[in-house]
């Protein structure tokens, strides 16, 4: 049975690139637009792995990471981070918040497969 | 909109005036071409990503032979170009912000009889934008990096 992957962002082409690029690796891919409708969607559902922005409207990546930390069912879950913000102090940030790694966009296809075969086979 | 007429200073008010008149036009005009640029780059990608679904669902239903692999690596590239409306857009909405806290400084000036120079100094440093270089670094579309941790 195919792993599901929860994509988190606010532009439609990334989450498009990002559907693209994991179905074609042989995931399941579903999706949410910010912070709040993917912790909607993954209470709803138990996903293998999250992958999330960081800058989006209603809830921010990290918080969305903390909240999902927060929860019995996702403290194992690997998140990855995608996103255009690539300083030390936001790795940092992000990895004080309980993600298990940082991707800084644009994202190459190999490249990303290739890091959520390593996290989640 | 910003009227120096309504300000009563003793000082330079022509000068007032113009700097007001010209801070206007410009922000205005700086306002309406990232509009466009972000309806340009809405519409470009909207385009790209039908041709780009197209061409995926076309590769997705072959088996490819050796000269075909040139085209997954094109498509692999094509993936990472098309990440360009997520970065033009953030870089645009960081400019029009930028130009919002420019009309709040702006505005501020009017008051100025109305003003201390305490309170002036309050509202300008509240409108400092605090991130000097905004959300995104990136000058070209070549993959980003990777940290786990």
């Amino acid at each position: 049975m195919a792993k599901t992957i929860l994509a988190v962002d606010d532009s439609a082409s990334i989450r498009r690139m990002v559907q693209f690029t994991l179905k074609g690796a042989g995931y399941e891919v579903i999706e949410a637009a910010d912070g709040q409708e993917g912790l909607e969607r993954a209470q709803a559902m138990q996903v293998n792995l999250v992958l999330t922005d960081q800058n989006m409207p209603n809830m921010d990546g990290l918080t969305l990471i903390r909240s999902l930390r927060a929860m019995d069912s996702y403290k194992a879950v690997p998140i990855l981070v995608l996103t255009t913000e690539s300083s030390a102090e936001m790795k940092q940030a992000g990895r004080t918040a309980g993600a298990t790694g940082w991707l800084v966009k644009p994202f190459a296809p190999k490249g990303l497969v290739d890091v959520v075969k390593k996290v989640i086979g | 909109m910003v009227n120096a007429e309504q300000t009563d200073l003793n000082i330079a008010q022509p000068v007032l005036a113009r700097f007001l008149e010209i801070h206007d036009t410009q922000a205005s005009n700086a306002r309406s071409e990232l509009d466009r640029l972000r309806s340009l780059i809405d519409d470009a990608a909207e385009r790209l990503m039908a041709s780009f679904n197209e061409i995926g669902e076309i590769s997705a239903r072959q088996v490819m032979p050796s000269p075909m692999q040139d085209m997954e690596q094109a498509v692999g590239e094509a993936v990472s170009a098309l990440q360009f409306q997520d970065m033009a857009n953030q870089l645009v909405g960081h400019a029009v912000r930028r130009i919002e806290l420019l009309e709040r400084i702006a505005a501020s000036l009017t008051r100025l009889p109305d003003l201390s120079e305490d309170d002036l100094a309050n509202e300008i440093a509240g409108s400092v934008c605090t991130r000097p270089n905004g959300p995104v670094e990136q000058a070209c579309m070549s993959g980003g990096s990777v940290d786990l941790f």
